[in-house]
């Protein structure tokens, strides 16, 4: 197999990668002209690519292409889409916007209905109801070899979910007993929430090991990371965004926002 | 032993495997119109079965449906279409079932324009070689109403909730008072925008990143409509940062309407209810900018956040501004709690659009999910009793299948 030969085109968008994720970084010096670049560049682009990808996926396929195939139906949808734009045309027929808007939300939440009380409600009801007595019978009270399964855990479950429920509950004050279990309720919800914090930061960081891989050209094949030089350009991005921060610096610039602060 | 060789190759065709019989194909009962159950009486000889289905007819076309299966199988629920909206059901389909031998090879795995021949020619054979029964026709149809025990609870429950809405409205309007417990984060909104009164700063307002149907985001335009109210009698000023336009859209509305009732309607400035980008974190870094340049003194962070939630609370934490989140996306929550002042938990976002509106129909609303909290904290309860004593019978209740 030969080894594959990157355009010129392909090295300066992995440079150019490199430069933006550095000049993202900088923001970690403070909001500076570098990063304002790359703030802005990744807006535009983003909207400029998402307007092309909402007439190519949607508005073509669903309404231009109908439309031209005859299907009368499709007008429907068209004249909803100009009562949005109303506003725009005078305030006084701004009130057609509303129509198309209550439409959308009305229909949601009708598809919605039974999917979401089946998915929040129904299936965590069903599922929150443990058999103790096999639980009993399969792990007895605490299982360290299944996670922690046991009659504790089933009991821990039901009494748990029941207490976050009352602490929602917004329609008596809390006498000494409904404060109790509301805190206890938000014991069990801090104890998750906490479970949850770790797990997602440690996501986090395999999306900044991610970045930093790149900035080595560790996630490229080594064929490649030969024709772009990743580290040198690593250091070259990274001495200009350094030095650009030092003459902006030296300039005046960032006085602003310390005094705003 | 010879013979028996002789005898045994003589015998092989005769004990390839027979096709299966009995095949019946039966609209399920609470159908979806999307699911046709087939059954049929496995043959002893059989390695293994597999099912074609055409929507054509008896002659095909015929594409394999499901498959292999241990030759034991007898019943399949057949999803006719995965799709609905691109592939409506026809009006009839026609199924074969193919028993085969141990040598039979697997469907083949082709991709691109490749694989309807491939399947064809794999299916061609294994007509022309293997065993099969007669093509049986079925017809989908969709059940008008679905009786199964779960469906039922739901809709006694959506029932019983639009009721109790409906006479916690009517005893509102006549004068009742409807008791809403306070929560803290209502006083902190209210001194958050005292502050950046006081401080002469902006109040930034974040209705989440989903879309304006997401019941999450009409929460929280139900709320932005109070915050602005608020905000114009303070005479300040409060930016709202949309990442969908359609919300940017009814923001700007809902604003303009809040400004108008607060006897200010020549305070609102359109331009600061802004459309930053519908790219997630593009939007996010857009905000970002919003609270590093114009420095609000206020963050309020309500609806559907994803990902961008702990970035944008670090990022007001850095810019010393009293922050105030809710959301009901459990993910994001520990998130908001870590970086925020003060952070509305789950229900307590619906319930502050409802506090602060005194609207009687989102008070009865508020008042109906509570009386279905202490309902399901009951059910839990006597189901996990019954469910210990060996009776599966409220965990059944509560099980929507079909």
């Amino acid at each position: 197999m030969e080894p594959s030969v990157l355009s010129s085109l392909d090295i300066a968008g992995a440079w150019v990668s490199i430069a933006l994720t550095l000049g993202i970084f900088s923001f970690l010096y403070a909001d500076n002209p570098v990063y304002k670049l790359a703030e802005h560049l990744f807006l535009g682009i983003s909207i400029g690519i998402s307007m092309t990808e909402m007439y190519y996926g949607v508005v073509r396929p669903n309404l231009i292409d109908k439309l031209a195939a005859g299907n009368v139906l499709s007008v429907v949808p068209l004249v909803m889409c100009a009562m949005l734009f109303a506003r725009l045309a005078s305030k006084k027929l701004g009130w057609l916007a509303r129509i198309p808007i209550a439409f959308i939300v009305a229909a949601y939440a009708g598809v919605k209905l039974t999917g979401e009380a089946n998915g929040n409600l129904m299936t965590q009801v069903a599922q929150s109801m443990p058999n103790l007595a096999e639980l009993w019978r399969d792990h007895g009270i605490w299982d360290w070899s299944a996670d922690g399964a046991g009659v504790f855990s089933g009991i821990f479950l039901v009494v748990g979910l029941s207490a976050c429920l009352l602490h929602f509950y917004f329609s008596a004050r809390q006498g000494p007993t409904m404060r109790g279990i509301s805190r206890f309720g938000v014991l069990v919800l801090m104890l998750s929430f906490g479970a949850s914090f770790g797990y997602t930061v440690m996501g986090r960081i395999s999306l900044a090991i991610g970045r930093a891989q790149e900035l080595l050209g560790l996630d490229k094949p080594a064929e490649e990371a030969a024709q772009i030089h990743p580290q040198l350009a690593s250091v070259v991005c990274g001495v200009l965004v350094i030095a650009f921060l030092v003459v902006w610096r030296l300039r005046g610039g960032g006085a602003e926002q310390e005094e705003a602060a | 032993m010879n013979l028996l060789i002789l005898f045994a190759a003589l015998l092989a065709p005769v004990l390839a495997a027979t096709p299966a019989t009995g095949l019946s194909v039966e609209t399920p009962a609470y159908s979806d119109g999307l699911t046709l159950s087939l059954s049929w009486t496995a043959p002893d000889d059989a390695h293994s079965l597999i099912l074609l289905r055409s929507d054509q007819g008896e002659a095909g076309p015929w594409h394999v449906a499901a498959g292999p299966w241990p030759g034991t199988k007898a019943e399949h629920q057949d999803k006719v279409t995965t799709d609905p909206t691109k592939t409506p059901p026809a009006a009839h389909y026609w199924y074969r079932l193919v028993s085969l031998d141990e040598d039979t090879a697997p469907p083949p795995e082709a991709d691109g324009d490749d694989a309807a021949a491939a399947e064809q020619a794999y299916v061609a054979a294994l007509l022309a070689g293997q065993p099969a029964t007669a093509a049986v026709q079925g017809t989908p149809v969709a059940s008008w109403l679905s009786a199964s025990p779960g469906y039922l609870l739901l809709l006694a429950l959506i029932v019983s909730v639009g009721g109790l809405m409906l006479w916690f409205t009517d005893r509102a309007r006549k004068g009742h008072e409807m008791f809403i417990r306070r929560m803290p984060g209502i006083d902190a909104i209210e001194e958050g925008i005292g502050r950046a009164t006081e401080m002469g700063k902006p109040v930034l307002y974040v209705p989440g990143i989903d879309e304006l149907q997401d019941i999450q985001t009409i929460a929280s335009m139900l709320i932005l409509g109070q915050i602005s109210r608020k905000v114009a009698e303070y005479q300040s000023d409060i930016v709202v940062s949309c990442c969908i336009p359609i919300v940017r859209e009814v923001a700007d509305e809902v604003v303009g309407s809040g400004y108008m009732l607060a006897g200010y309607p020549d305070a609102y400035n359109p331009k600061n209810v802004r459309f930053i980008s519908s790219e997630q974190f593009a939007f996010t870094a857009g905000t970002n900018g919003i609270i590093l340049r114009e420095k609000p003194a206020t963050h309020i962070f309500l609806g559907r956040f994803f990902a961008e939630s702990l970035i944008l609370a670090e990022t007001g934490y850095v810019n010393r501004s009293v922050q105030i989140a809710g959301t009901a996306e459990a993910t994001q929550l520990p998130f908001f709690v870590a970086a925020c002042d003060y952070t509305l938990i789950g229900e307590e976002l619906f319930a502050v659009s409802a506090y602060l509106s005194k609207d009687p129909r989102l008070v009865s609303s508020l008042k109906a999910s509570d009386y279905v909290k202490v309902f399901v904290v009951v059910m839990l309860v006597v189901g996990t009793i019954a469910a210990s004593f060996g009776s599966s019978f409220f965990i059944e209740l509560f099980t929507i299948s079909g």
